[in-house]
């Protein structure tokens, strides 16, 4: 009898917890700050000192990797 | 003393539950906004062992109703132990170089009819746009303004600075799921310029400076689009021409997908192609877990690669050989009500190719690195 109960609990306190993820709407998902593309400090994911190191970054075309002179 | 056989399991989905409840509940959390104004303070620092780069930045937002604006300003610093390549730079001498940058910028965003926002974006700078470029005109200072030697004429001390201005349009085609942006950008820059020892008709000396100002202008096309209830993309092309290039041609690929309630996996990709002959692509994810409500960990992983750039030049070049470059970082952010504050640490590797003939004088600026990376971030909604 006491072990039906501990299992009974068990398996309801794994439910809470554990398949939690199953109560979040999914449409929530996309949604949240870190799925966005911001170009905030706090959501970036990149360095903005990088296209000194890496020319060819996508967002760094333009007159800051003409960083040598008699070169293109 | 002996447990029953689920005793662990209690404990572990207790402790699992003490740290997962809260984050069910922030499945609504409480109203806190809406907020008008962000302060956002944050900032980068780079270091090898022989150079150490700082760039900092302060921004303040506001957004109301259908305008939302932001102006920023920001500091970097270039710290160098410059050390000339002896056998091909007789006259060159160690030395510390610190040099600063100072920029602003201001970026506006009007949503003048509904689902259609005006973009318009400029900026000003004073200082040198990046290391390389410190340590090339030291080059030229030291060879043309040697304090120990009489000043080649010809020669110019630098002053770099520039501008930008961009305007564009981004367009909500599917209300929530679908954005498409266009922009158009113009950048001035006066550089500091490359020389080369030359001759004129007579056979006499005559320095060769190089370009100093140059004019770019971008074209770029942006979709955003959320392709499920757990996928985002972002695919961005840019064409770029800069004075005396060829066009560039830039691609870039972003992929947010939500793997569950509390794990993202962020991954990009992408390629520059110039003509004749610059070729990069790189890649790149980060796989982030919110621990705790509001506290984020994550890991990152970059690789880049390109061809060199692309030497225009008679004699010497200030081009850069091929550059393989990889990264590993971790990150932590945390959110709390109205503030979020972000730390990143990772090291990254700069590789390059063996250096040609006539870029032998830059053989210490190219040569193979390792770097740390830290950066801070700071933000209040108020």
């Amino acid at each position: 009898m006491v072990v039906e109960r501990l299992l009974i609990f068990c398996i309801a306190t794994v439910l809470l917890s554990g398949c939690a993820s199953n109560r979040v709407p999914e449409s929530w998902l996309a949604g949240k700050p870190n799925m966005q593309f911001s170009q905030s400090a706090i959501y970036s994911y990149t360095s903005k000192m990088m296209p000194q190191f890496q020319p060819g970054l996508a967002g760094s075309g333009g007159a800051q990797p003409s960083t040598c002179t008699a070169c293109r | 003393m002996r447990y029953p056989g689920c005793f662990w399991w209690i404990v572990v989905a207790a402790v699992s539950f003490a740290f997962r409840a809260p984050l069910i509940a922030a499945e609504n959390p409480p109203p806190l906004g809406p907020w008008f104004h962000t302060v956002e303070a944050d900032s980068e620092a780079v270091w090898s062992s022989d150079i150490a780069l700082t760039d900092s930045r302060l921004r303040y937002q506001h957004s109301k109703d259908a305008l939302t604006w932001d102006a920023a300003f920001s500091y970097a610093s270039f710290d160098i132990d410059y050390r000339p390549f002896a056998l091909f730079d007789f006259l060159g001498f160690p030395e510390h170089l610190h040099e600063d940058r100072f920029s602003g910028q201001a970026n506006l965003r009007y949503e003048m009819v509904d689902r259609i926002t005006l973009l318009g974006n400029a900026g000003v700078y004073d200082g040198y746009p990046d290391y390389r470029r410190v340590w090339i005109a030291n080059r030229f200072r030291q060879k043309y303004a040697n304090p120990n030697f009489q000043r080649i004429p010809g020669y110019a001390d630098p002053n770099p600075k520039g501008w930008n201005v961009g305007t564009g349009a981004r367009w909500e085609y599917l209300p929530l799921k679908g954005f498409a942006e266009l922009r158009l950008g113009y950048a001035f820059d006066q550089t500091a310029p490359g020389y080369e020892d030359s001759f004129d008709a007579m056979g006499n000396y005559l320095l060769l400076r190089g370009r100093e100002r140059l004019d770019t202008k971008t074209l770029s096309f942006s979709s955003e689009n959320v392709l499920t209830s757990r996928l985002r993309a972002l695919n961005e092309f840019t064409v770029t021409k800069t004075t005396s290039r060829e066009l560039r041609y830039s691609y870039q690929g972003s992929l947010n997908v939500a793997i569950g309630p509390w794990w993202v996996l962020r991954g990009y990709g992408g390629i520059s192609v110039e003509e004749p002959q610059f070729d990069a692509y790189f890649f790149g994810t980060t796989v982030e877990y919110e621990a705790l409500r509001g506290l984020f960990i994550g890991v990152t992983g970059r690789y880049y690669k390109d061809t060199g750039e692309i030497e225009n030049s008679l004699l010497t070049s200030s081009a850069a050989p091929a550059l393989e470059s990889w990264e590993l970082g971790l990150g932590a952010r945390y959110v709390w009500r109205r503030s979020s504050v972000k730390v990143y640490l990772s090291s990254f590797r700069t590789n390059y190719d063996p250096i040609r003939i006539g870029s032998a004088e830059f053989t210490y600026l190219y040569r193979d690195r390792k770097w740390g990376l830290a950066q801070i971030a700071y933000s209040l909604q108020f």
